[in-house]
């Protein structure tokens, strides 16, 4: 076929524009180290890409989610502490005064200190998140779980929060953890021993010993329940965390460059522009008029 | 044969030789402008009756093939309309996707606050983060129509555009006509031709030559542009029932042709077919994307209590219908200024419950969207992948038509491009011949002069 030296020109220089288009391209790849930056580089890679990018957002979310559950708990499981304290307290303060050698007067100025534990223990069963939230209302957490005498105005409400794509985990307890619905009513107790010992009714004191205990035990289950909530979340981070990193791996795997395949394309487009441009000059010699 | 024929003889051949070259200089001068057929002589021998002859040199004529011109205008007009849709779909898909901030970016933001909200929901930051998030969605949903509406005004813009450059082309290629049949100029062919095939890439068509020797254009479709000294002009009229975009007419005398929906290549039909389809499905999709989502969260919400216990109220505000519900879609005024207002909790529990939040989590995987048949997240990454799958398919399309146009293109220049070593050797041809020409003068003149001096 005949070959115009105009026609060898044009496509010398098409060869030398297409090249120089595909260099950048590659040194595009090579620097932002994206392979798949819009949807027409590849439909199905993109859509994968951004599936696992909103995988991603949404766990981050639910990971924040549990991480203040886990907080709540562990605030919960402080109060609760507490209370079993001032319970062990009680415990000891009513076998002390139960005994026969304790006169009225002692037995009446211990009184105040069973007041100095049951406000202790009302101030931490109002337990507040970090948001101002009542942990041990239920559904009512706007307003204290317990009022000032120790009644619980609260309700059996619990919260869930999402552990994973497809699950939830209790994360609250109530304060009915504390009332006669869970066996002793704690703030009671606490009532009834300042009542025998503002009486001197050391009978009443002896009485109080096994209800205390029981008291100590409900709410040492307590802490058990609120410390296996607090497991489940822990575990749930940790498979959060790896479930985050094979999400990553999916959208590094769609959408970045692989380095090494990215500088040897760059490199190729480089040589390839540079004998483009080699061949366009050997040409322009050869057609020079001499 | 007298010395005076010789001579008459010698007079023709240089005329004959120095009008081959001046065609080759005419070929030098034009061997890079564009459209330029190479040309040459028509040498003719005359008759020898008896010891009598010559060179007689005819017209000039033009070194083409009319079938090539016809497929390259035809590959012209392919490779213009898919490069065309391609870079309007490539334009497309750049502001449908702004990086880390497209639709479905948004919409698992917005899922991720809520799983915050549904473990808090009294934390007022939560509340005021989420209500951000809904307006993030929201504006999403907005720009996105924005950018299609946005991207149907820029194509009408080039429509107008291309619009008043194929009817220049009509009139040029009329006027072409019209000159060639009082004057067969090659270069007047030429233009014509270079306007047919330019009109060709805006119209796609077929120009044929007649009998009469004038070019007949017709657009693909059908519609007839030019027919001998008669050309359509073409106009783009502002159409009230098109949102006030172009419809495309030819216009001959008191006769019109609707072009809108009967072009089918070149630049122009791309462009409407961008204008007028890709981008109405595209923005259809979004707009039922965005009531089918905005539609099923208000229902749940509406369901659902706030914290101050009232239920019945609506997270967003949209349309009615599907029809311009991603352009106006909004978080409800009231709940961006009180956010206690979001329906997180079951009716009749308390503000502690989270349950509300949890109903709304789970429109994350129903199948709320495309008819029931996806998640709002699927069926947003698929409407975007859609449009990039559409300007890849084009990428593709255009590749084939550029490497048919470029295996035509070599073939025209095959036939009738200049290539400037030929020209020299036929220069040097009519140089030599020109010479020989003036020796075998100057032996006839030596030879009527030895026979005026023996007279």
């Amino acid at each position: 076929m005949r070959v115009t030296e105009h026609r060898l020109m044009e496509q010398a220089a098409a060869g030398v524009t297409s090249a120089r288009d595909k260099a950048a391209k590659a040194a595009m790849q090579t620097q932002s180290g994206i392979s798949v930056s819009r949807p027409s580089d590849n439909p199905s890679a993109w859509a994968e890409g951004v599936r696992a990018s909103a995988r991603h957002s949404m766990s981050e979310g639910r990971g924040a989610s549990a991480l203040r559950a886990h907080e709540d708990l562990v605030a919960t499981d402080d109060a609760f502490s507490v209370i079993g304290d001032a319970l062990s307290s009680l415990k000891a303060l009513s076998v002390q005064m139960a005994t026969g050698t304790i006169s009225a007067n002692e037995r009446a100025g211990a009184v105040s200190v069973v007041a100095g534990l049951k406000a202790t223990s009302l101030a931490f069963a109002n337990v507040r998140s970090n948001s101002g939230e009542y942990l041990l209302a239920g559904n009512l957490g706007d307003k204290p779980a317990f009022d000032a005498n120790g009644v619980y105005v609260g309700d059996t409400g619990q919260r869930s929060v999402e552990v994973g794509e497809s699950g939830v985990s209790t994360s609250t307890l109530t304060g009915t953890a504390l009332t006669a619905a869970s066996g002793v009513d704690v703030f009671a107790l606490f009532d009834t021993v300042q009542t025998a010992l503002s009486t001197n009714n050391a009978g009443a004191l002896q009485g109080s010993i096994v209800t205390i205990t029981q008291a100590i035990e409900q709410v040492a289950k307590a802490r058990t329940d609120t410390g296996n909530k607090m497991l489940v979340f822990e575990t749930a981070e940790d498979a959060r965390a790896q479930f985050e990193v094979r999400l990553a791996e999916v959208h590094n795997r769609e959408v970045e460059a692989d380095p090494i395949k990215a500088a040897a394309a760059f490199t190729d487009a480089q040589s390839n522009l540079q004998q483009a441009q080699r061949m366009a000059q050997q040409l322009v010699e050869m057609l020079r008029p001499r | 044969m007298s010395l005076l024929g010789l001579l008459s003889l010698g007079s023709n051949a240089l005329t004959a030789q120095s009008a081959g070259i001046a065609v080759t200089g005419r070929n030098t001068a034009n061997v890079a402008t564009e459209g330029y057929s190479r040309e040459a002589v028509d040498f003719q021998a005359e008759l020898a009756a008896p010891l009598v002859g010559g060179v007689r040199s005819g017209g000039l004529y033009r070194t083409s093939d009319p079938l090539l011109g016809k497929n390259e205008r035809d590959a012209s007009g392919a490779a213009s309309y898919k490069g065309s849709l391609s870079t309007a779909l490539h334009d497309l898909e750049t502001t449908l996707t702004p990086s880390g901030n497209t639709i479905p970016d948004q919409l698992a933001n917005l899922f991720g606050g809520l799983s915050q909200l549904a473990g808090e929901p009294l934390d007022p930051y939560l509340r005021r983060s989420l209500v951000t998030d809904g307006e993030q969605v929201a504006r999403s949903f907005r720009d996105a129509a924005a950018a299609i509406s946005s991207a149907q005004d820029d194509s009408d813009h080039r429509i107008r555009s291309m619009v008043s450059d194929a009817s220049a082309l009509t009139t040029q290629i009329a006027n072409a006509n019209k000159r060639l049949a009082v004057n067969p100029d090659p270069v007047l062919a030429d233009q014509r031709d270079l306007a047919a095939r330019k009109l060709a890439e805006l119209v796609g068509g077929e120009a044929r030559i007649d009998s009469d020797g004038k070019m007949r254009f017709v657009a693909a479709g059908g519609v007839v542009l030019v027919d001998g000294d008669r050309a359509a002009s073409l106009r783009a009229v502002p159409d009230a029932t098109m949102g006030n975009h172009v419809r495309v007419e030819a216009v001959d005398g008191n006769h019109v042709d609707q072009l809108t929906n009967s072009l089918t290549g070149g630049k122009l039909a791309a462009e409407l077919e961008f204008r007028d389809k890709e981008t109405v499905a595209v923005g259809q999709s979004i707009d039922q994307l965005a009531f089918d989502f905005a539609t099923s969260w208000n229902t749940i919400h509406r369901g659902n209590a706030a914290l101050d216990g009232t239920t019945g109220r609506d997270f967003f505000t949209l349309t009615a219908t599907a029809t311009g519900a991603a352009a106006s879609l909004q978080v409800n005024a009231a709940i961006v200024a009180d956010p206690s207002l979001i329906a997180a909790a079951t009716p009749g529990t308390g503000p502690s419950n989270g349950q509300g939040a949890h109903d709304l989590l789970a429109l994350r995987d129903s199948l709320s969207a495309a008819g029931g048949t996806a998640s709002v997240l699927t069926q947003g990454i698929t409407i975007l992948a859609g449009v990039g799958s559409s300007a890849r398919s084009a990428d593709t399309d255009l590749e084939i038509e550029k490497q048919r146009l470029e295996v035509l293109a070599n073939a025209r220049d095959s036939v009738s491009g200049v290539s400037t070593e030929e020209e020299m050797a036929k220069l040097a041809a009519f140089q030599h011949a020109h010479e020989a020409t003036l020796n075998f003068i100057s032996t006839v003149n030596s030879l009527m002069s030895d026979l005026i001096d023996k007279l």
